[in-house]
């Protein structure tokens, strides 16, 4: 399955399966296998957002108050952030478009890691404001051990995707030697590895981001780096909808109707499933025991970010059909959801409560019923 | 101009068979009714397109505000953006709830045994 840009082999996209089909020709979305890409397409674009908008003038003041500690809870978890973005501002589209079957699903790869590249802008915008040399900041992010840590555990399932996916495309099935080293691909390996980084994938949007989500809500729950807030807010209205996409794309593949190896790869790949989740949450924690080494801040401690990283797990590991590692508890941080609600964000100035709202949309839609006690 | 060609009862949602909720229409959403009550629903974006709030139906049926994103099985709802559309009852702890007191009949017959049960529990 050589990858061509214009595959010239007429086919029917509806019949390929999502990954590793006859790779996309024409993009076009009339028909569609699953409705849902297209529908999160759509949801994606009336999203869209640019941080400019947002005004973080005054976080500079809020910064300067802080105490040591809590600059370094801050700061840290910003640098975390950007660096969850810059794996995912490239990486679905390095490793997932090669393999892709279905238009529309092409596509939401492609509007998904766009709108994390506006995340990653959002960073610097912050980090401009916030200190006098930004690169301070983001040097840290590619020495500081904590984060490098788990920069290989993410990176890791996609750098194995795609070098399979490069030594496939060029050689074919088999067992290779590339540069003294032994690598045997072919589709079913193939297949493993996509499944094993879809889970992946969705354990940093499901677990990790939700983690630095909290941490820089705690801040404004105190009314403090607000402008901040505002931007993380935007993030993690399109967070939740990547999270579902994965969430999607895991379904089908478990269901075994879109490809019968997936489901049974998916049987044979779940304990590994599990403890790549356990591990990401454990890495949280230790996370979490890092940025509170000098103190917690008020709302905001270790324990209690440990507890939600618990439970979150719980809860995501849950919607992909594997089984709960922790102890069931009640969430230990409710006031999450006032900062995660949608349409609480405000997006435009002119426009404070609806959030996704489509430009120059009317609703034409009358049913046969309106007129039905009307008479002449 | 006000006459209704039908008269629609009032859905009770009950949790796991316990009568919890009249949705009177005072809410905006099955979610909103829930937590007017204090049931533990986990909520995030609560527009359909999350999947948090994905609650089991044991029967039921809802009707959808917006039409949801998330991923549900046959037997699931999301509590977000739907309102029950006939009685409903939902795969959800009671544990903590506030719930109605039946009121006691003081008559020479005796209550349903159904009532009764359900009476007790309360």
């Amino acid at each position: 399955m050589a990858y061509s840009t214009f595959c010239q082999t007429p086919n029917d996209s509806t019949k390929e399966p999502m990954f590793f089909g006859q790779s996309v020709n024409v993009a076009h979305y009339d028909q569609q296998k699953y409705e849902v890409f297209e529908k999160l397409i759509e949801k994606q674009l009336s999203f869209f957002w640019r941080p400019e908008e947002v005004d973080v003038s005054r976080d500079k003041i809020d910064f300067g108050g802080l105490p040591e500690h809590e600059k370094h809870i801050f700061i840290s978890n910003l640098k975390y952030q950007t660096l969850l973005d810059s794996i995912q501002g490239r990486s679905p589209n390095v490793a997932f478009l090669p393999l892709v079957s279905l238009p529309e699903l092409e596509t939401w790869i492609e509007t998904w890691s766009f709108s994390e590249t506006i995340h990653s802008r959002s960073y610097t915008h912050i980090i401009r404001n916030i200190v006098n040399n930004p690169s301070v900041v983001f040097d840290d992010i590619v020495e500081n051990d904590h984060i490098l840590k788990r920069a290989g555990d993410i990176a890791r399932y996609y750098d194995d995707l795609i070098k399979l996916t490069q030594v496939h495309n060029l050689h074919g099935s088999g067992t290779h030697e590339i540069n003294g080293e032994k690598i045997t691909v072919n589709l079913r390996i193939l297949k493993k590895s996509l499944y094993l980084c879809m889970m992946s994938v969705n354990a940093l949007e499901a677990i990790r981001f939700y983690v630095s989500f909290a941490c820089s809500f705690a801040f404004a729950e105190r009314r403090l780096m607000e402008g901040n807030a505002k931007i993380i807010r935007l993030i993690a209205r399109d967070e939740a909808l990547h999270l579902n996409s994965t969430q999607h794309i895991l379904s089908l593949m478990q269901g075994g109707k879109d490809d019968p190896e997936m489901a049974e790869i998916a049987i044979e790949c779940q304990q590994e499933a599990y403890d790549l989740f356990v591990k990401a949450a454990e890495q949280e924690k230790e996370w979490a025991k890092y940025l509170f080494k000098d103190g917690s801040m008020i709302g905001l401690n270790e324990q209690i970010l440990c507890q939600y990283v618990e439970f979150i797990t719980n809860q995501r590991m849950k919607s992909v059909h594997l089984p709960q590692p922790y102890e069931e508890l009640s969430n230990p941080l409710p006031w999450m959801k006032n900062w995660l609600e949608s349409d609480a964000v405000q997006v435009a100035p002119q426009e404070v409560e609806v959030s996704s709202y489509l430009v120059g949309q009317i609703d034409s839609s009358v049913d046969g019923d309106e007129f039905l006690d009307f008479d002449l | 101009m006000t006459y209704k060609k039908y008269f629609k009862k009032a859905p009770i949602v009950s949790l796991k068979g316990q009568p919890v909720i009249l949705f009177d229409g005072k809410h905006s959403s099955l979610l909103e009714a829930l937590e007017s009550k204090k049931v533990k629903v986990f909520s995030e974006c609560r527009n359909g397109f999350c999947g948090a709030c994905k609650t089991t139906v044991i029967s039921g049926e809802v009707s959808y505000l917006t039409q949801p994103l998330a991923e549900l099985n046959a037997d699931e709802c999301l509590p977000c953006c739907c309102v029950p559309e006939t009685d409903l009852n939902l795969k959800l702890s009671c544990q903590g709830v506030e719930i109605v007191a039946k009121r006691q009949y003081s008559t020479n017959h005796s209550p349903a045994p159904a009532l009764t049960k359900l009476a007790h529990e309360g």
